[in-house]
């Protein structure tokens, strides 16, 4: 194998910028760490409500829950971009050390860098589209994106161990220290801390309140507008994306009960049962949430009447003929609390919000309220 | 040495079970596209978006007053890297039905808003170092510098 030149070719690109220094990578790169620690935990917790262990079901309060963790998965991710772009921009020359490769464990190691940078802007940009129910690949998302941030936490994890004497160095020197730099010729490392800083605050500030009431008055880079939605409230799937687009007009619902005391009830019948007044918010996977108050009997009331009891297991079913969410299971602490509401905000359901009777339980991902339903099952 | 020992081994682990998770369902993960999209993303990113923000930075710095550049490169930093997202909502705006209350806001107005006060933020802190700076001239004491002198 023949001997690289001990300096680089005369055309090898070469980088002057005291900005590209461990002081400010150390930094920004903690903050970003933070910010996909985050990530991970709280996306963890979002695929627990999809598959729970059956020993310990998904709890029921705070009714908040999941709109805390699902709002900060999805702002910190959305902080994460920019934080990531500046993070890869102060290392940006060491993609030009020379010589490229020094022995067989430098390769490996750049390697490695090559799969965390490669997996984190792949991350982060899938979670951004999805955010935008925008699918422009042909994998499953929800399972590419959580094997993916496994891959990432478990990259970092690694380039935090191979780099901790110099993440340890960057964070104890002086952010103003520049020994081989011209004095004061450009954008100083201080003024690129506090730039990244505005820059990254300014995006939390204006689409945070998609999550968060208070800021959504500001909220004018958020993809959601919580609030803006029939009655009150954003929709995730319309009636007519779920093929129920005359669910308004359709005549003949009714509401099967099946369990030991199999039962059904028409519509009039089901809205003479006896009704409760919750409010409840409505948190979704993609990080928007706004609260609001349901009306409906029980679901707990329904299981009880066909035999069953709070320590059944029980599946709602939709109209829904296709779809990944077109049913979904109860159990737990969530059976006790969970309506079946037939009404929101005050009025009847609008189609597109699930009418005529669709399920809502506290802390419950908003995909997991299903919509337009036709039947309980006691399992 | 044991904690940086105990991080690599649980990276790996971790790093290896994404892995395996995602080689071990191919018709959902489409290792392929993912790979291509891998490769897609490292290339966009270093081939494309440094290369040209650092032919920006290089323009910029020709730009003689070199205090007033110190702001505006600061403030173009902070706008530039907020700009990705609100691209892609500027880009899939008005793409999805109204009653989802989703992309329907005018990102790109939204945005010049955004920057605009961005850069009344960066013009403000700007002439307040300007402010600074001559109080201390008057009192014969040399402005502060933003990096210590060369050592050499």
């Amino acid at each position: 194998m023949p001997r690289l030149p001990a300096d680089p070719p005369r055309l090898w690109p070469r980088f002057s910028s005291a900005l590209h220094s461990a002081a400010v990578t150390a930094r920004v790169g903690r903050v970003l760490g933070i910010a996909f620690g985050l990530c991970f935990v709280t996306g963890l917790l979002s695929h627990y409500q999809y598959e729970p262990w059956s020993w310990l079901p998904v709890p029921a309060a705070p009714a908040w829950g999941y709109r805390l963790t699902q709002g900060i998965h999805v702002t910190t991710g959305i902080a994460s971009i920019p934080l990531l772009l500046v993070k890869l921009w102060t290392v940006y020359p060491q993609l030009f050390a020379w010589p490229p490769v020094r022995s067989v464990v430098h390769a490996a190691e750049r390697l490695s860098v090559f799969v965390l940078v490669a997996a984190s802007l792949t991350e982060v940009t899938i979670g951004f589209v999805n955010v935008l129910q925008w699918y422009p690949w042909h994998f499953g998302f929800v399972y590419v994106h959580r094997m993916l941030a496994y891959v990432v936490s478990g990259a970092l994890l690694l380039h935090i161990a191979v780099k901790l004497p110099l993440i340890r160095e960057g964070l104890g020197a002086r952010v103003t220290a520049a020994p081989t730099a011209a004095p004061a010729v450009g954008l100083s490392r201080r003024g690129l801390l506090i730039a990244t800083a505005a820059g990254v605050g300014t995006l939390v500030v204006t689409t945070v309140g998609q999550s968060l009431g208070p800021l959504r008055r500001v909220a004018l880079l958020a993809p959601r507008r919580p609030t803006a939605g029939p009655q009150g409230l954003a929709v995730n799937r319309t009636a007519a994306e779920a093929g129920l687009r005359d669910i308004a007009a359709m005549t003949g619902w009714r509401m099967r009960v099946h369990g030991p005391r199999p039962f059904a009830l028409d519509l009039a019948a089901f809205e003479a049962l006896p009704a409760v007044d919750r409010s409840i918010p409505l948190a979704c996977v993609e990080g928007w949430s706004a609260g609001a108050d349901w009306r409906g009997p029980l679901l707990l009331d329904l299981v009880r009447r066909a035999g069953g009891d709070a320590d059944s297991r029980v599946r709602v079913v939709s109209l829904e003929r296709f779809g990944s969410y077109r049913a979904s299971i109860v159990d737990g602490p969530q059976l006790a609390r969970a309506v079946l509401a037939t009404h929101l905000n005050g009025e009847r359901l609008d189609p597109d919000h699930g009418y005529p009777v669709r399920l809502i339980a506290p802390d419950r991902a908003g995909v997991l309220n299903t919509k337009w339903l036709t039947a309980v099952e006691v399992l | 040495m044991r904690t940086r020992v105990l991080l690599g081994v649980a990276g790996i682990l971790l790093a290896g079970y994404g892995i395996f998770r995602i080689l071990d369902k191919p018709s959902t993960s489409q290792p392929y596209e993912i790979l291509r999209w891998l490769i897609g993303a490292v290339i966009v990113h270093d081939g494309i978006v440094v290369p040209v923000t650092l032919t920006c930075g290089a323009v910029l710095s020709a730009i003689p007053a070199a205090r007033a550049r110190q702001y505006l490169q600061g403030t173009l930093v902070a706008i530039a890297i907020l700009t990705p997202p609100v691209l892609v909502e500027i880009r899939r705006r008005g793409t999805v039905a109204s009653a989802k209350a989703l992309l329907d806001q005018n990102y790109a107005a939204h945005l010049a808003v955004v920057g605009s006060v961005l850069a009344g933020a960066g013009l403000l802190a700007y002439l307040v170092r300007v402010w600074r700076d001559q109080r201390t001239s008057r009192t014969n004491v040399r402005p502060a510098q933003d990096h210590e002198p060369p050592s050499r």
